[in-house]
């Protein structure tokens, strides 16, 4: 019997598992699919202050900004500084001197905000002239008033969940992706003592024994609970995000939708992402897909400052479900951000917790809550958390030089730095892997600048049950070739390393090519037709795959 | 749009509007070939699909060892698989040219082999009454395809006797054969790897495309170096085949092949081209060299949208700009259009114009599905319809993919489909007289 169970592998789940482990509990992390595929995996991918919130729920912004202060301390490697720009136009009633009058108001408003900077790093806030403003981004449509900057940071959140878990493993917790919790198992007297989980590539159900039990399952949380007799209460709101080809803007860029809700465009690893809506959402979290809608909404959004968006090439999308605290009666964008750890004794069923609300740059703050609380739960006294100050692997300081490692093993320069981005203080330890096989050095995926070394470390230590996990791993398929280039290199190297039969290699080359469509077919438009077409003809007529799925195939 | 007034026009580069430039110089017309790019053939298999390989499936369900490759249901000729495809669907080009069409697909096919063969590129022979050659693919399955390029077929198969090799170059993760490897060993029983470690050297090596290590073999040294190589590997191994990754020499592969089975006593056998082909770039050399010797008047511009080629030109036109890549299909605001007449375009069910993205696909990537078979209409004349039904013109004809009903890879189809429609759309052309 473990101490804890935690159900979810987002970021809260493997945060509190992480804690948890570090702490001396035994632990044993469930997850239904993979590490980051809800929320987490599908965010903004920032970790933000929350600057939204500062007339609303200043704590939240607080909390945001000096969480996200730790996040930087402990996971280096993971973060990019985001500057933004936003900025006024004409047209406000009131002609120019209300134009300005705005443009001051946002200046005062982002001078707040600068106050809690310091507690992630960031630059203070500045007003620019049109003109400033438009050197820096060209794409500015030219009547803009003016701008003000906005400094914030972005994280791979997909690595930020694989990392915790990792750091989890290390400490001791067993982890299990691919395993879907069926339900929560009580014993006579009500009390919360286990799971009942199906491993879903083996078919296996497995009764899992725990003293406490936390659900981080996010927007899967109701359903789950209700499963089980519980409430969850919770306002689950879809999110959904436009990827471009290439990163067109340096700087992040602040717009208002049709509907005056915020939206923005920011620079994301080699590319560009267009975000997001912010919907009630009463679906299965598991079946979500993106409609023509809501891209036309996205682009319409972002023309609104950026004139020529349309000429981009949107090459994916992609879309999750926000586990918002409940609140009826408030528009989705107005609910707050905050969290609620929810102890289901006031249910009946004491020993389960449940995680609701929050964001991404708080998981830390959430997490450590959260643990307190299980310590609680277990009789102990609360042992200190160190989650802020022991690095997440690969955040071990210094951070290795990029040029250095590509001269000293010959391999690519860019590659080589967005090696030490995604592995940070690890990247050696990958690169060595270059030693014994040489021809690792190469590119595997040339649109997100993927090694050879680094996919098979990735299948080798992180944890990888399919093929598709290296979506999450390493950004396989997730440039513009949609895995023209790189799905079957991949597949032979995840074959060869788990020793997979022909049958089961070329299933899970199917499967990894249908999730990659799923969330390009929304967006399909302009040059991506050709793209498309490009990939049809090579995995159907040459790399001998079959139209029709063969058995095998999920 | 200046050409001489009686010569045929062809609008695109690809294997559809080559051969019916090609079809067309050969009844003595004038021919001019306006194309934005050369085209993706280039980026093929360097194999010519001609129906789709049904029993293909159960030979990998079944494998295959001795007694033997060839079962009954293995010996289906090519030309009943296309007459099924014709039967199945009402709207296939096969179909569509109806029966007399149909029989003219052995002389298309040797037509254009033939001329390839001039060019320096030897195919392997279309026998419409045979079952097709045996090929390997990148997924290590034996398929059948109507003709192939000689470096590709596995050729006639003894019982019981296969010994294959698979040829991997361990310096290069583009050149990955596992996949090859295992695919293999579920169809024969005996399978084995040849690894090869020195070959190519270097230490940039791991960073070749299979296009840059096959123009290596051009050269007599390297070539020299890599026989030996293999040679050294397949040592005492005693094996009838050889498939080996497609990097068998650009302009010299009849050398590549030739010396590489003299000195292993085997015949090596190239998978398809797949991400940067060698075997679809030197079918792509080929049809360059062709049109050139031909005496095609070839025009490297774009034809605008909506040009008005009908009244600017007063020949025959064959249209053979294909779909997405070709540009011959495009988005305008919210619409597909076929991008020079704008033409309606057909999906084989149904007229598609307007429909968002997602109700012309559905959610399994390579399963058949409305965009992928998006085309204009055309009747047995090759003559494109408009929305009322009626050829726009009699000296407007369509080759290749811009015709739509069928899906040139989920069927197996596409250049069987592009060489028969550009024969006999170019034939038809040259044969158009002005009244």
């Amino acid at each position: 019997m473990v101490d804890l169970i935690v159900i979810g592998g987002g970021v809260n789940g493997t945060g509190i598992a992480r804690d948890a482990a570090m702490r001396g509990l035994s632990v044993m992390l469930l997850e239904r699919e993979d590490y980051g595929v809800g929320a987490s995996g599908n965010s903004s991918w920032m970790v933000h202050g929350g600057v939204r919130y500062l007339l609303s729920d200043p704590g939240v912004t607080r909390d945001s900004c000096l969480d996200s202060g730790y996040i930087q301390k402990v996971a280096p490697h993971l973060i990019f500084r985001i500057p933004f720009l936003m900025p006024t136009l004409r047209g406000l009633p009131g002609g120019r001197l209300a134009d300005l009058a705005y443009t001051y108001g946002a200046e005062s408003f982002l001078g707040v905000y600068d106050r809690y900077q310091p507690l992630k790093n960031g630059k203070q806030s500045t007003r620019l002239s049109a003109a400033q403003a438009r050197r820096l981004d060209p794409g500015l449509r030219p009547d803009i008033v003016a701008a003000v900057t906005l400094d914030e940071y972005g994280i791979d959140a997909y690595r930020l969940c694989v990392i915790n878990a990792l750091s989890a493993s290390e400490h001791g917790a067993v982890l299990r992706s691919w395993t879907e919790v069926q339900s929560i198992t009580r014993d006579q007297k009500g009390r919360v003592n286990g799971v009942l989980a199906l491993d879903r590539l083996t078919g296996k159900v497995e009764k899992i024994e725990g003293k406490m039990v936390m659900n981080a399952s996010g927007a899967w949380s109701p359903r789950l609970a209700r499963q089980s007799g519980l409430t969850v209460e919770m306002r689950p709101g879809k999110g959904v995000h436009l990827v471009l080809d290439r990163k067109v803007s340096n700087y992040g860029v602040i717009t208002k939708a049709v509907d005056g809700r915020e939206m923005f465009m920011i620079p994301l690893e080699s590319a560009s992402v267009i975000g997001t809506t912010d919907d009630d959402f009463y679906g299965d979290p598991g079946e979500l897909s993106v409609t023509h809608d809501e891209v036309a909404y996205l682009l319409e959004g972002v023309e609104h400052v950026i004139p020529g968006i349309r000429k981009a090439r949107v090459v994916r999308t992609y879309a999750g479900v926000r586990p918002t605290l409940y609140e009826y009666g408030r528009n989705e964008s107005a609910l707050s951000r905050d969290h609620v750890v929810v102890d289901h004794a006031k249910e009946g069923a004491p020993g389960l917790l449940s995680m609701v609300g929050g964001k991404l740059a708080a998981y830390r703050m959430m997490s450590e809550e959260a643990v307190d609380l299980v310590e609680d739960g277990l009789g102990r006294i609360r042992t200190p958390c160190r989650t802020h100050v022991e690095p997440l692997p690969g955040g071990a300081q210094p951070l290795p030089d990029p040029l250095s490692l590509a001269a000293q093993f010959e391999t690519p320069p860019w590659e080589t730095e967005r090696l030490v981005h995604r592995q940070g203080s690890r990247a050696r330890d990958v690169l060595a892997l270059t030693r014994e096989e040489p021809a690792l050095r190469a590119p595997v995926c040339q649109c997100e600048g993927l090694l050879g070394a680094e996919l098979v470390w990735c299948i080798r230590h992180e944890h990888v049950r399919r093929l598709s996990d290296l979506i999450r791993r390493c950004r396989l398929g997730q440039g513009p070739c949609g895995g023209a280039r790189c799905a079957k290199v991949a597949a032979g190297l995840f074959a060869r390393e788990k020793g997979l039969d022909p049958d089961a290699a070329r299933a899970e080359l199917r499967s990894l090519l249908d999730e990659l469509w799923r969330w390009r077919r929304p967006a399909v438009d302009g040059h991506q037709f050709a793209q498309e077409e490009l990939n049809r003809g090579y995995f159907l007529a040459s790399a001998g795959l079959d139209s029709r799925p063969t058995r095998g195939n999920t | 749009m200046s050409l001489p007034k009686q010569d045929v026009l062809v609008v695109g580069g690809g294997v559809a509007g080559v051969t019916a430039a090609l079809a067309a110089v050969d009844r003595a017309r004038g021919v001019t070939l306006v194309r934005r790019a050369p085209g993706a053939t280039a980026l093929s298999s360097g194999a010519i699909d001609v129906a789709p390989d049904v029993y293909g499936e159960r030979r990998r369900a079944r494998g295959i060892s001795s007694p033997g490759l060839t079962t009954e249901h293995d010996s289906t000729p090519v030309s009943a698989l296309v007459e099924e495809l014709a039967l199945q669907r009402p709207w296939h080009p096969y179909a569509l040219v109806g029966a007399d069409g149909r029989w003219l697909l052995e002389e298309a096919i040797r037509f254009f082999t033939g001329k390839m063969r001039v060019a320096g590129l030897d195919f392997a022979s279309f026998y419409p009454r045979g079952p097709g050659h045996l090929v390997v693919d990148g997924g290590g399955s034996l398929r059948r395809v109507g003709d192939a390029q000689l470096s590709q077929v596995m050729g006639e198969v003894e019982a019981g006797s296969l010994r294959v090799g698979v040829l991997r170059l361990k310096a290069n993760l583009s050149c990955d054969m596992d996949l090859v490897l295992g695919g293999l060993r579920a169809l024969i029983e005996e399978v084995e790897p040849i690894d090869v470690t020195d070959w190519p050297v270097g230490s940039n090596s791991p960073f070749l495309k299979p296009t840059e290590i096959g123009k290596r073999l051009d050269n007599t040294n390297e070539r020299s170096r890599f026989v030996g190589s293999v040679s050294k590997a397949a040592r005492g191994r005693s094996l009838t085949h050889l498939v080996m990754p497609p990097i068998a020499g650009l302009a010299r592969v009849g050398d590549v092949i030739g010396t590489l089975a003299e000195e292993i006593q085997a015949k090596p056998v190239e998978i398809l081209g797949g991400e940067a082909s060698l075997p679809g770039l030197r079918f792509h050399q080929s049809m360059e060299r062709a049109l050139e010797t031909a005496g095609v008047k070839v025009r490297d511009e774009e034809v605008k949208a909506g040009a008005s080629l009908l009244e600017e030109h007063d020949g025959p036109i064959v249209l053979a700009t294909g779909r997405f890549i070709g540009g011959g299909i495009r988005r305008s605001g919210d619409v597909l259009r076929e991008h020079v007449f704008g033409l309606p375009l057909h999906d084989g069910f149904r007229r598609v114009s307007g429909e968002p993205v997602e109700v012309l696909t559905k959610s399994s990537c390579l399963s058949p599905q409305s965009l992928f078979s998006l085309g204009c209409r055309v009747d047995t004349d090759l003559c494109p319809l408009d929305l009322g039904g009626s050829p726009v013109s009699d000296r407007l004809f369509c080759a290749g993919s811009i015709i739509g009903g069928y899906d040139p890879h989920a069927d197996h189809c596409g250049m069987g489909v592009a060489i028969l429609t550009g024969f006999i759309a170019g034939r038809r052309a040259a044969d158009w007289e002005a009244p």
